[in-house]
């Protein structure tokens, strides 16, 4: 910038005045003699300097539009003294649509530019390390981020206000978008340049506030292609906290497993004698059960009651009370046993077990006793049983349950992340959700 | 900040799955809970059968 002291670095130095080719009228120049077109904001015409002259090249009457932020502001945008020196508005060749970029002048940083498409914003600034011939690609590195294709394009420009440094009219660029939200690679290509610029997103609200547009922003609809999702609690962090936790809960159910053993308190053997024949339901006599003392450090621990009984097409059943001979507290509860074997369609079926058994969750320390009341079908063979009392037996359902307590957000997370990352290629013409 | 909030309410929730988790191994909690019917001779049955559950095997 000639002329720019810098001793003045952190200003927007000062401008020069031009007077309009068309209307006459005084048009502020930021970036002197870098400017080759000019729009004028007074009769919407777009000049362009042929020699040290200025000349109107074209009328923009029927296609004014109204920047979001006005051309002149002066801003700290990404800790750079920036000046809005341009508004372009851009539609591409081949479709009707149409975007928005604000060109930003810094005298130290020199140009960036502000896209908005849809409400949604990126600011641009140009990058020289990447191969100028990398154009031809479906995905790229770039500073150990991997960018996918996402847009191929030329471009026209509708309507244009501010200064300029390149020909506007001259050139139709041809872009090649490339995205990892929240970031974007853009390859542009015309008859006098071909240059990679970087964007990254910014979100309405930074823009309102870095350069104080209290007026309206466009509505954001969809999602933007270098949007990126949740960034806070993204769809990433959020498994790698749900990973690391459940590797957490592996680990803590590995050391349960080592140093809280299952432990038999008891382990008797009962005889039922078979009855003379009776029909319907047999009741036998109540028995008296063995006695166990249960001592842990928590004060609680599970217990087991496993039954076998040697059921062959029938059913055995026992109905059990638990007493805590200290406290007198009682616990009831059954547990029954029923093996069935046949020869159906050419086939061999078998159906239940000669074991079963039940957990009781959580029993306080102390001594307990067992009453057991046999109950078996008229005609049962089943003449005896065997009854074991465990301990601290490994509770594996807690460890499911829990598991899926952790994996609920992140689940959630995933499918939202899915859901938003194909609304976001819906836009492309390379989706790697189409099948 | 807010969005940051949310993470860090995330992982206190983590943490207090663990917990919990931790806890209910040590006192051999089943989550599940269990099939006993628990009788305080000073308080009275819990649940709403008395004695023995009337289910029974019948098949085939």
């Amino acid at each position: 910038m000639s002329g720019f002291d810098l001793t003045e670095k952190g200003k927007v130095p000062a401008t020069a005045l031009l007077n309009c080719a068309h209307c006459n009228n005084t048009v502020r120049l930021v970036t002197h003699a870098q400017a080759v077109n000019v729009g004028c904001l007074h009769c919407d015409s777009l000049l362009a300097r042929q020699g040290n002259r200025w000349s109107r090249v074209k009328d923009q009457k029927s296609q004014v539009r109204v920047p979001t932020i006005p051309l002149g502001t002066k801003s700290l945008f990404k800790e750079i003294r920036y000046a809005v020196t341009g508004f372009i508005v851009y539609q591409e060749t081949t479709a009707p649509y149409q975007w928005r970029e604000y060109v930003l002048f810094s005298p130290i940083h020199g140009y960036a530019f502000l896209s908005e498409y849809d409400g949604h914003w990126t600011y641009f600034r140009f990058v020289a390390d990447i191969s100028l011939t990398r154009n031809n690609t479906h995905s790229l590195t770039y500073q150990e981020k991997d960018y996918k294709l996402f847009h191929k394009y030329s471009s026209q420009v509708v309507y244009a206000a501010g200064e300029f440094p390149w020909r506007l009219l001259d050139n139709r660029s041809h872009y090649t978008e490339f995205v990892a939200p929240p970031y974007m690679l853009t390859l542009e290509k015309s008859q006098d340049e071909i240059c990679w610029m970087q964007g990254e997103y910014v979100t309405p609200e930074e823009i309102q506030e870095a350069f104080g547009v209290a007026e309206y922003m466009p509505e954001r609809i969809g999602v933007g292609a270098a949007e990126p999702f949740a960034t806070a609690f993204s769809y990433k962090k959020v498994m790698a906290a749900g990973g690391a936790a459940v590797g957490v809960l592996f680990l803590l159910q590995i050391l349960f497993l080592i140093f809280i053993r299952p432990q038999v308190l008891t382990d008797q053997s009962f005889s039922v004698p078979i009855a003379p024949e009776q029909y319907g339901e047999v009741t036998l006599t109540a028995l008296p059960g063995p006695t166990f003392t249960l001592s842990s450090l928590t004060g609680s621990s599970n217990l087991e009651l496993e039954l076998y009984a040697p059921v062959d097409d029938e059913w055995f059943e026992l109905g059990v009370t638990l007493i805590n001979i200290k406290t007198n507290k009682a616990y009831d509860f059954e547990v029954g046993t029923e093996y069935y074997s046949g020869y159906e369609g050419g086939e061999y079926w078998t159906e239940g077990s000669q074991k079963n058994s039940v957990t009781l969750s959580a029993m306080q320390d102390g001594e307990y006793t067992l009453i057991v009341q046999p109950y078996r079908g008229a005609l049962s063979k089943v003449d005896q049983f065997r009854l074991w009392v465990r301990r601290d037996v490994p509770l594996w359902s807690n460890l499911w349950i829990l598991l899926l307590f952790i994996a609920a957000a992140p689940a959630v997370q995933w499918f939202r992340n899915q859901s938003f990352e194909k609304s976001r290629w819906m836009n492309s013409n390379y989706s790697p959700y189409d099948s | 900040m807010k969005k940051l909030s949310i993470y860090k309410v995330f992982i206190a929730y983590l943490v207090l799955v663990l917990s919990y988790f931790v806890y209910v191994n040590a006192t051999g909690t089943r989550i599940l809970g269990d099939d006993k019917e628990e009788f305080d001779p000073n308080e009275g049955r819990t649940g709403t059968s008395s004695g023995y559950r009337g289910s029974r095997y019948y098949h085939k």
